[in-house]
């Protein structure tokens, strides 16, 4: 497939996603269209950091959630919201289930297989540091900007 | 100022509490509530949260009353949370006063979306998922239908009050039993593309909340809060991956 298609896909299907627990997280019905923007450019900053810039997983997705969180910033004091209303739905599509679930299986897969387990271990260890480190990378996008901007102003 | 010292304060904690209630993140409670008691004329106000209780104190010329209320059930809500921030700001533009904020407060009522509506729109997102996570449109449709499922579920037992942790493990139980029946009985996926299905249908139960208040919290110093919050995201994914492991148990015996 072309690799633009490939990105406009990415950029809407990537609004489900941070719509839908938006919703679960009963985000007032305004504010779904700045949740789905801000989901979209999530993913796809991650992707292109990812494919254009040769950054790796980690470093995309912390730059990526910089970007939500500097985005949001700027959006959120004028409508006079908090911004956890947008900011943690919009990180939600670069959630890494991928290797969270691979780090579950091999951990069933470590159990069954006593006599030879250490391909499996080694790949359990992989999968679980990329997981981990991605959440915090998550996190840690989300959380680290303000902290320059809020010093001394209050957050609505 | 016409009202007692301690009406003022049992207003102030029952604002601070729905605040904590509706998944606020420490700081923004504490903040937001003192500026409610600078916009009521109070210049002295502390607020102490703690993941249990909450305790607000207000001083006053010679007088000091300080009230703690226990916190239970600590729900995701982020209309509530719209709807607090923005009686704080209508107090302190002089649109309203303290019995405005007192009837506000008994009124507030958990804004929740309609079901099926939510069901869909879930279905839509476990949808998207598979094929973000780099499967085919196959198994995108069969993660369409487990996330419906799962969520409609998942719904029915949180309407039911039931322990939010047996609900996330049941919950996870739902998503691959789902899964796998359909990929049994209905449509045969390919192995990567089944791997794929599996891992959407239980992307829906990721504690995202907890886990970004809980590291927010520590960045700013609120510690306690903080690791209480992450905790509670690792014990709800634990449960998930329970869940998970029972189901893929009772398809393959090889599991467990």
């Amino acid at each position: 497939m072309d690799y633009g298609i490939r990105l406009v896909l990415d950029f809407i299907l990537s609004a489900f996603p941070a719509v839908g627990f938006a919703m679960l997280f009963a985000v007032p019905m305004r504010f779904l269209p700045y949740v789905a923007l801000g989901g979209s450019i999530a993913h796809l900053s991650r992707t292109i950091f990812m494919d254009c810039f040769g950054l790796g997983i980690v470093v995309s997705t912390f730059f990526a959630s910089c970007i939500i969180s500097l985005i949001f910033i700027y959006i959120a004091p004028k409508l006079k919201v908090p911004r956890p209303v947008f900011t943690v739905a919009s990180v939600i599509p670069i959630i890494p289930g991928k290797y969270a679930y691979s780090t579950l299986l091999q951990i069933i897969y470590i159990h069954n297989n006593v006599d030879n387990h250490s391909v499996y271990i080694q790949q359990f260890f992989q999968d679980g540091m990329i997981t981990t480190a991605v959440m915090l990378a998550m996190g840690l996008g989300i959380a680290l900007p303000p902290l320059f901007f809020y010093r001394n102003r209050p957050v609505v | 100022m016409d009202h007692s010292l301690k009406y003022v304060t049992k207003v102030l904690l029952d604002y601070a509490t729905k605040l904590t209630v509706c998944s606020a993140e420490t700081r923004l409670i504490i903040q937001t509530t003192e500026r409610l008691a600078h916009a009521f004329g109070y210049k002295n106000a502390e607020v102490i949260v703690s993941p249990t209780h909450i305790v607000v104190s207000v001083t006053a010329d010679d007088e000091m009353c300080s009230l703690q209320k226990r916190v239970d059930g600590i729900g995701i809500n982020m209309h509530n949370l719209y709807e607090l921030t923005s009686l704080c700001l209508q107090v302190e533009h002089g649109k309203t006063d303290i019995l405005g904020v007192e009837k506000a407060l008994k009124e507030l009522k958990a804004y929740h979306y309609p079901p099926i509506v939510m069901c869909i729109m879930i279905g839509l997102a476990t949808f998207s998922f598979a094929y973000l996570n780099g499967g085919s449109f196959e198994a995108a449709f069969v993660g369409l239908f487990a996330g419906a499922i799962t969520m409609a579920i998942r719904l029915f037992m949180q309407h039911k009050h039931l322990f939010i942790f047996f609900v996330f493990a049941m919950s996870g139980l739902v998503a691959t039993v789902v899964t796998m029946l359909i990929h049994l009985y209905i449509y045969q996926l390919k192995q990567a593309d089944l791997q794929v299905a599996l891992t959407v249908s239980v992307l829906l139960l990721v504690p995202g909340f907890p886990f970004i208040n809980g590291i927010l919290d520590v960045f700013k110093g609120y510690n306690s809060m903080g690791v209480g919050r992450l905790f509670t995201a690792i014990i709800l994914l634990s449960c998930v991956c329970v869940g998970i492991i029972m189901g893929l148990a009772l398809f393959n015996r090889e599991v467990w």
